[in-house]
């Protein structure tokens, strides 16, 4: 996916236009991408760009070299793109969690077995059984399982670009660690990820990159350890690094030596006997 | 909570002398009759206290918590709020004044997209007349640290200026208590750390009681008492310093202990530390510099 020079606006309150995102130029070709940015930044718009959902004002999204604005490309895009929305039961509309996650399978024209098959094995990715909870209704789930099942309806398909907008807020670790589990395969299985999260932990967990956004512009791009490793340079872009990361600012500011750029508890407490030892 | 410059105002809210705002016994709940969501939960909440509610989805803490404003129905056992029965239907909506909640999404509970009006809409709704509302509300909003965007529209707001104006919301009734769910769930780092510090000012200033249900270990090891849920019961209740340390507890409970407990199990497992864990990265500077 290569998005070049894509500008998106909103008709605001007051009648006039707010831009979302200004002249944004990136590609994606495979691993996880981790989009950070504050409220506002423009990264559901990003995502919803990539996802063929929002047409930009100007600019192009690219699918394989292809205008998904055409076409060809629109094809592509749309045969190969999932999208994860922020608020899940916003997404859901059929009236048993077995049907809202065999849908995309059944459209692809998969038998009836094939579609229970592979709903069975995406609600087990996310921790979750077909036999308990299929034949309920996805209105009626908590939260945190309404999040997993809209996530589960979307890894059926085995989409080539798999697009989530904070897919970890509300979970509980266990669940958590399932999504984030789930959203490894799918990279280390051939697909591009691009993942919208405010929670730099879990993305020090999963991405290989991050990119990070303010005020629709992309101001930082580079390898996920350098930058959520980093505590002084994300705080200096009003966002916030590992919790790791952040202990180790914490550390070194205290006097205690600290090696490396620790982005979990293990690295970190490996990282401090590394710095005394050096001491 | 709001003290004697309040006595007799709309704001004002029902009052509770004894040290012990929330007192709950034996709760037993199913949404679905074979499968209880509460079993026998006992909770006591002291005045001003900050008790963290931690436990794995469907462990029953937002159904506790909604039964602590009377959005979930008490079906067995006894519960107590700012000295109110919870049973009693005839001071359901002082109840409900009593103790006032904030949720997870900020833009499912606004009723009015002008930030005043949203904020005054409580006090209004329990019979203020309109100027003691807005009175109220710019109290409130001040309390949140949202002075002067009573003209604001809501839906122009950061997430964490939202979950601030549903605080303040909260407020202008004049709770004992105020309930988050998951509050921080769905706003950036910068809204979290703003919605902290409002929660922080308004216990200071206040002297609010707060129960925070949450999945976040490191905003629970910053609690007065942390308690653990698991399939609808209360597995254990005491200082984060006692709960967050026990690994084993909080693996049953399908949690993970905080950074620096994490960190410091593993320095011990090394042979570079040793000692009680500490909870906090604040702990953790202390305890590997003392």
């Amino acid at each position: 996916m290569t998005l070049d020079k894509v500008c998106v606006s909103f008709e605001d309150a007051s009648g006039g236009r707010t831009r979302a995102l200004e002249g944004v130029s990136l590609e994606f070709s495979g691993g996880v991408t981790g989009l950070m940015g504050q409220t506002g930044s423009g990264k559901t718009t990003l995502l919803e760009a990539v996802a063929g959902v929002l047409a930009p004002d100007s600019g192009r999204v690219l699918a394989d070299g292809l205008d998904a604005a055409r076409g060809a490309g629109g094809r592509l895009l749309g045969a190969s793109a999932g999208l994860v929305f922020q608020i899940p039961e916003r997404q859901f509309f059929e009236p048993t969690v077995e049907e809202e996650v065999s849908f995309g399978l059944r459209a692809r024209g998969a038998s009836s077995s094939e579609a229970r098959e592979r709903s069975a094995w995406a609600l087990d990715l996310m921790g979750l059984s077909l036999d308990e909870l299929g034949r309920r209704s996805p209105f009626a789930l908590s939260g945190g399982q309404q999040r997993r099942v809209a996530i589960a309806s979307v890894l059926a398909v085995r989409p080539a670009l798999l697009l989530l907008d904070e897919p970890t807020a509300g979970l509980d670790p266990r669940a958590r660690e399932a999504c984030l589990a789930a959203v490894r395969a799918a990279a280390d299985e051939g697909a591009t990820v691009v993942m919208a999260s405010h929670d730099a932990n879990a993305l020090a967990e999963v991405a290989d990159r991050v990119v990070c956004l303010e005020g629709g512009r992309v101001t930082l791009d580079g390898p996920a350890r350098e930058l959520l490793g980093d505590a002084a340079l994300m705080r200096d872009h009003g966002l916030e690094a590992s919790c790791a990361a952040r202990a180790a600012a914490a550390l070194r500011r205290a006097g205690v030596a600290v090696e490396g750029l620790p982005l979990d508890a293990e690295e970190l407490a490996r990282a401090i006997v590394r710095g005394r030892g050096r001491a | 909570m709001r003290g004697e410059k309040d006595e007799g105002s709309a704001a004002g809210g029902a009052r509770c002398d004894e040290d012990r705002v929330i007192e709950a016994r034996g709760i037993r709940h199913a949404y679905v009759p074979a499968r209880p969501d509460l079993r026998d939960v006992d909770l006591d909440v002291r005045r001003g206290e900050l008790v963290a509610v931690v436990g794995e989805n469907g462990s029953g803490k937002t159904t506790l918590a909604r039964h602590l404003n009377a959005l979930v129905g008490l079906q067995a056992g006894a519960l107590r709020v700012a000295g109110l029965d919870a049973s009693d239907p005839s001071t359901l909506w002082e109840l409900r004044r009593a103790c006032g909640m904030v949720f997870q999404n900020p833009e499912n509970q606004f009723v009015s997209s002008v930030v005043g009006e949203d904020v005054a809409f409580g006090p209004e709704n329990f019979g203020a007349g309109g100027e003691r509302a807005r009175e109220a509300a710019l109290e409130a909003l001040r309390a949140v640290g949202l002075e002067g965007f009573e003209r604001r529209d809501v839906h122009a707001l950061s997430g964490g200026q939202q979950q601030r104006v549903a605080l303040a919301g909260v407020l202008a009734s004049g709770p004992e208590v105020v309930v988050l769910d998951e509050a921080t769930s769905m706003i950036d780092p910068r809204g979290r750390d703003e919605l902290m510090a409002a929660v922080e000012r308004v216990r200071r200033e206040l002297g609010a009681t707060v129960v925070w249900v949450t999945h976040d270990m490191e905003l629970a090891a910053r609690a007065d008492r942390v308690v653990v849920m698991g399939a609808g019961e209360v597995l254990a209740s005491g200082a984060p310093a006692d709960v967050l340390t026990d690994a084993a507890l909080l693996e049953r409970a399908g949690l993970e202990q905080p950074l620096a407990a994490r960190t410091w199990a593993e320095l011990v497992r090394m042979g570079a530390a040793d000692g009680p864990a500490p909870v906090t990265v604040e702990g953790l500077v202390s305890a590997l510099c003392g």
